[in-house]
């Protein structure tokens, strides 16, 4: 536990990002900054953008214009060995091995700390590693760890994937529909895992920031609410402000979008930008 | 006209009528009147008498337990040895090592085409190659089935490694893996259960390979068939038959069994 990097003071900034694809822009221009222990959640229609602009922080996905610093340095000039400790991801899709067990996936968590010999070596035997087994009892899965993956139901697996990022534990945590598969009651105890109010608090001070599809799991559970819409930023307000009025247009949006005729889905170049 | 003949096209009967019709056309130049030739009515009856009441003395059993085993172990030399060259070539041949060093890239390209090479040459031609070279020895033919075998398994090793789904690799990139250890932590495990009961599917090919082998005189079962043959003892055939058949009967449902395992 103490080989965790405690990074503090790690503010993101991110100075008039866009990303476009062909003449369709996505996401932008947008101004954000995340301090240290912030606990954000963005909001809005599906097609807003909400995807990319994580990706975006990531840095799956380059910006088409503007830069993401942190420490006051653009991302992109820290070395991808490093930036493990600095930014995590669950994506929607969670891109977990389902050949491997609940706990192998979890482990992969600790990649980036382990050596290659080590990691080489948990591929024959099984390695116990104590602060994945933690995890893991925080997000109730202690009875499935040795199940493969592929055997577990969506919900399960999307808590794989939270406690594979809470492994890892990067300073700053990404999260794309963390608990959409979730219960409303799994989604609360899960939220208050993701978001340091019970478990592991104190072990470090996160940021959070994630895409959340039910408003009222965002405010009830983050001290900040963005409104993303066509890539823009709305609202961005602390979680006790945020009023039903502000969240209606999620719900406007839905139905406008059910009589639209969606546009063919860009292939984009996850991972490989 | 042209919509009639495009509605033609369309209609899967007349495609249905079309394949029976070539079928029909393929199966033209047999002669199917004098099929057989004359006492093959007898010859028939007595391979089919000798099939419903195999050769079980014990003289016989010996010699079939024995010639099973040395089949066995040849199949299972040669799998071993095709293994352990073949998914270490494979590995490399998939481009997978290193995307930008180019001499990793230069090498995964010699790799594929000797790959390529050793397998697209059938054992039995190998294996005539190496008698000529060696003699009648047991290493000719495990020699023969384990270069166009590791050449298989690597090829297929090397397609499953590319064939990793770019999220799984991504997800442990972004967790900080690189280089080797996606290589150990994404690629390898995504492939491993399928790759082993390919294995297991590959080990009963061997087995089938190593008894056809044996006909050109390197001993075991297909060796037996050609004496028993020779000698129209079609009840010692039908007891190598049956063994066969039950050799790779058991091999079958070990792979099922591990390959179950695996997927649970």
């Amino acid at each position: 536990m103490n080989a965790i990097d405690k990074r503090t003071g790690t503010e993101y900034r991110l100075e008039s990002l866009t990303r476009s694809y062909g003449n369709r822009t996505v996401v932008g221009p947008i101004d954000l900054t995340f301090k240290q222990g912030d606990k954000v959640a963005i909001i809005g229609p599906s097609g807003a953008g909400k995807t990319t602009l994580l990706r975006l922080i990531a840095g799956v996905v380059s910006p088409t214009t503007g830069r993401i610093t942190l420490r006051g340095t653009d991302s992109r000039a820290i070395a991808n060995k490093n930036r493990f400790k600095d930014v995590g991801f669950m994506h929607q899709q969670l891109d977990l091995i389902p050949q491997l067990t609940a706990r192998k996936n979890i482990e992969v968590g600790n990649s980036g700390r382990w050596s290659l010999l080590r990691t080489l070596g948990s591929l024959l035997l099984p390695v116990h590693d104590n602060r994945s087994e933690r995890v893991a009892s925080f997000f109730g899965l202690s009875d499935f760890l040795d199940v493969r993956t592929s055997l577990l139901s969506g919900g399960q697996q999307q808590r794989v994937a939270l406690a594979r990022l809470l492994v890892q534990a990067p300073a700053l945590h990404l999260a794309d529909e963390p608990v959409s598969a979730l219960d409303p009651s799994l989604a609360d105890k899960t939220l208050q895992v993701l978001c340091g109010r019970t478990g592991i608090e104190g072990e470090f001070v996160k940021t959070v920031v994630a895409n959340i599809h039910a408003p009222e799991l965002a405010v009830r559970h983050f001290d900040r609410v963005i409104g993303l819409r066509d890539g823009s930023v709305i609202f961005d307000k602390p979680a006790s402000e945020v009023t039903d009025e502000d969240t209606s247009f999620v719900y406007d949006d839905h139905q406008k979008e059910a009589k639209q005729v969606r546009l063919p889905v860009e292939v984009d170049n996850w991972g490989r930008d | 006209m042209i919509s009639m003949i495009t509605n033609l096209l369309e209609n899967r009967r007349v495609w249905i009528l079309f394949f029976a019709a070539l079928l029909m056309w393929s199966a033209s130049p047999v002669d199917w009147v004098n099929l057989t030739n004359e006492g093959a009515g007898s010859a028939i009856r007595s391979i089919v008498g000798s099939f419903l009441a195999p050769d079980l003395s014990p003289k016989t059993m010996g010699e079939v337990i024995q010639a099973m085993w040395i089949t066995l172990a040849y199949a299972v030399t040669a799998l071993s040895l095709a293994i352990f060259f073949g998914l270490p070539l494979g590995l490399i041949a998939s481009g997978v090592l290193s995307t930008d060093q180019r001499f990793v890239l230069a090498l995964a390209v010699f790799v594929r085409a000797y790959l390529g090479m050793i397998r697209s040459i059938h054992e039995l031609i190998w294996a005539l190659l190496f008698v000529s070279a060696f003699g009648l020895s047991p290493a000719a033919g495990i020699i023969a089935i384990a270069l166009p075998y590791s050449g298989i398994i690597g090829r297929i090793f090397a397609e499953r490694l590319q064939d990793v789904p770019e999220g799984h690799i991504t997800a442990c990139q972004v967790s900080g893996a690189s280089g080797l250890k996606l290589i150990a932590l994404a690629r390898i495990p995504t492939v491993l259960p399928d790759t082993i009961s390919y294995l297991f599917y590959r080990f009963e090919c061997a087995i089938r390979t190593a008894s056809v082998l044996s006909f050109i005189g390197l001993g075991g079962i297909g060796f037996q068939v050609h004496i028993a043959m020779s000698d129209l003892k079609f009840e010692t055939v039908a007891t190598l038959f049956y063994s066969l058949l039950a050799l790779i009967l058991i091999v079958g449902l070990i792979g099922r069994s591990v390959r179950k395992r695996l997927l649970t």
